[in-house]
């Protein structure tokens, strides 16, 4: 019998869910030239890529452009998308040869690369319709079983306690939907055992809140909160792992 | 009787499961045995090619262990002996033709003995790394398997059902094999099994792969260090049995046929090994089809039924793909690389034993032994693994990379 899930159908399934978060910005913002930079960028490398590594082709790809679009949204230059996305995609993804074996979300590190390398430029944060489309995807994907729903539930319990406690404005709620949709729960980068999705889930959604509360603008809080979550989220899923061992050789 | 519910697993919906109602025999013509079958066992052939043999005849016994043997399961001519590489066995080939089957003593050789001398051991599998057992040693446990959960499988319940004096001998006589217990593992409508102090019947409940032995031992009586598992099937509990009753060895096996590909989805009675050309004859419908030995997920492509296969499904064979020229990229372009493993919830419930499934996979993908090794790679065989193949796509064989890992730690052991 075929596959049930392979790369490729994974891919082309993530990219189909972008469809509602891109309408949601055309409409409030109209047709934004960071993603049409963006997805050429991205095609370009993996075009080379393809040709000199082997590296196959991957829809994913759509979601560092939509990433990119939504949370660096600000007066960007056309070289400087560019060389962020550039960045994003070649350091953290193709280097390693490509979605599936890389272990941080080059949609993270494409805006993370622009904040840091051109801190005078101020982004917007996406605006509250997109986390209407992320709702929408998220539950899509979540029935297709393409996100852990761990760390969706955990990092959504962790969200509704800080917002709750006032720690979370409610304009960075689009940010936050989208990121924990397509960003904390992209199958690659993400944690990978039981436990490990629970912790990496809240910690991802914490740190969030935390930077938010601490005076970051929305983009950059919900991107750095992510970043250092997968970073930690290898050495998660070893703690986890070696909590199931010995639980299993001790009865 | 323990009531065990599996929690995980697949629904995998497949066109034409066989009903239960009638057997049928087709004629078979051929038989065919494969050494890639019998793992551990390094044959010393015992007949030569044009020889007659019996049902029961040894055909090739373990070079450094020779109470293991491999016995003809039906009566016919060697045909074709293939020795593949580095040596090996790699098939035997016999054509049917009609004889008296060898009658053994049951009276005068023990359970080890006769398992032997029929073939029959050759059967069974150890666990961990999969090789037939070695006589000399005694397993902690023993499972007999008699549920088959895998999409369009036969269910064995009713086998025993009509079979039930000689499964019943046969698993009285297997408790000689260890000091443990004999866990008999069924659905939950199979008839009473009589059950003792070494014999304990478990009902298992829940989605494919609960069925599988690497599912049943984990959840029943895992496996751990230094311990050792042998695993058997129902069919080859009641073949013995018959074999103690009449003193003659029987190589048939009932067998499922399933999958879309099929006229009429039904039951029949062949000899192992037998050829699927004679086995479906002219029960493929048309169009293009390939008929595989085992289950829809994770049998394979071969020409004739496999030792431990009790199903054959007939799928749809895919259209070769033109190879399309690349029209826009330059000629130097390099190979694609294989896809790599993309975690998703079905890879999660894929899995019959408690292991953290991606990490595992994670290992086996870039032959990390160690880590494998830690995560619990001993309590998986190839077939255990075809699952998460499919859940996975299907581009990368984990039982392969399984296998692979499992040879490097046999070896270090």
């Amino acid at each position: 019998m075929q596959g049930l899930w392979s790369r490729h159908s994974v891919a082309f399934v993530l990219a189909a869910m972008l469809l509602p978060v891109v309408v949601a910005d055309f409409l409030s913002r109209g047709l934004s030239l960071h993603l049409l930079v963006a997805l050429a960028t991205v095609a370009f490398w993996q075009t080379v890529f393809r040709v000199k590594q082997g590296i196959p082709f991957t829809a994913s790809g759509a979601v560092i452009a939509v990433s990119f679009m939504l949370f660096a949204a600000g007066e960007l230059a056309l070289w400087q998308i560019a060389l962020s996305v550039t960045f994003g995609v070649v350091l953290t993804e193709l280097l390693f040869g490509g979605w599936g074996r890389n272990f941080l979300s080059a949609a993270v590190a494409a805006p993370a690369f622009a904040y840091l390398s051109f801190p005078d430029i101020v982004h917007p944060a996406p605006v509250l319709l997109v986390a209407l489309g992320a709702g929408l995807s998220g539950i899509l994907l979540l029935a297709l079983g393409l996100i852990a729903w761990r760390i969706l539930f955990a990092a959504g319990l962790t969200t509704a306690v800080l917002f709750l406690a006032g720690l979370v404005p409610q304009e960075a709620l689009g940010a936050l939907l989208f990121a924990a949709v397509f960003l904390l729960g992209d199958p690659v980068a993400a944690a990978s055992t039981h436990l490990g999705r629970l912790v990496y889930g809240a910690l991802g959604a914490g740190l969030a809140g935390l930077f938010l509360a601490s005076g970051f603008a929305v983009p950059q809080a919900t991107i750095y909160a992510v970043f250092l979550a997968q970073i930690f989220a290898p050495l998660l899923d070893q703690a986890a792992t070696s909590v199931h061992i010995y639980r299993r050789s001790n009865g | 009787m323990i009531s065990k519910r599996f929690r995980r697993g697949l629904a995998i919906s497949i066109d034409g499961v066989p009903g239960a109602d009638t057997v049928v025999s087709p004629p078979v013509k051929h038989v065919t045995l494969y050494g890639a079958d019998y793992r551990g066992v390094h044959a010393n052939l015992s007949v030569a090619e044009g020889e007659r043999v019996s049902v029961g005849t040894t055909l090739f016994s373990d070079r450094s262990c020779p109470e293991i043997k491999v016995a003809s399961p039906v009566a016919g001519r060697i045909s074709e002996i293939v020795i593949g590489a580095r040596r090996r066995l790699a098939s035997m080939t016999i054509e049917v033709e009609a004889a008296v089957p060898i009658g053994f003593e049951t009276e005068r050789l023990n359970t080890k003995e006769l398992l032997c001398e029929s073939g029959l051991w050759a059967g069974m599998v150890a666990r961990p790394f999969g090789s037939v057992p070695d006589p000399s040693r005694r397993p902690t446990a023993l499972f007999v398997s008699a549920i088959d959960t895998a999409p369009g499988a036969p269910d064995p319940g009713r086998l025993i059902h009509e079979n039930d004096e000689n499964f019943a001998r046969g698993i009285e006589a297997l408790t000689n094999l260890t000091d443990g217990p004999v866990f008999v593992c069924v659905d939950q409508n199979t008839p009473n099994i009589p059950e003792n102090r070494r014999v304990h019947t478990v009902a298992i409940s829940g989605l494919h792969p609960a069925g599988t032995f690497g599912t049943l031992i984990d959840l029943v009586h895992p496996l751990h260090s230094g311990g050792e598992i042998w695993q058997i099937h129902a069919q080859d509990v009641i073949a013995f049995g018959h074999l103690l009753t009449t003193g003659y060895v029987s190589g048939e096996r009932i067998v499922g046929q399933c999958g879309p590909g099929l006229k009429v989805p039904q039951l029949v009675q062949v000899p192992m090994g037998a050829h699927l050309v004679d086995m479906l004859a002219d029960n493929v419908a048309d169009g293009r089809w390939k008929a595989m030995s085992g289950p829809p997920v994770g049998g394979f492509e071969s020409a004739a039924l496999r030792r431990n296969h009790f199903q054959v499904s007939v799928l749809p064979r895919p259209e070769p793909t033109a190879v399309r020229p690349r029209r826009w990229l330059p000629g130097n372009t390099k190979p694609p690389n294989p896809d790599a493993l993309i975690p998703n919830r079905a890879v999660d419930l894929a899995l019959g034993p408690d292991v953290p499934v991606v990490p595992l996979l994670r290992a086996l993908s870039v032959g990390d032994v160690e880590t494998a090794d830690r995560l619990g790679a001993r309590s998986l065989l190839e077939e255990d693994m075809a699952l998460v193949t499919y859940a996975a796509g299907g581009q990368q064989d984990f039982g392969m990379l399984l296998r692979r890992v499992l040879d490097q730690i046999e070896e270090a052991a």
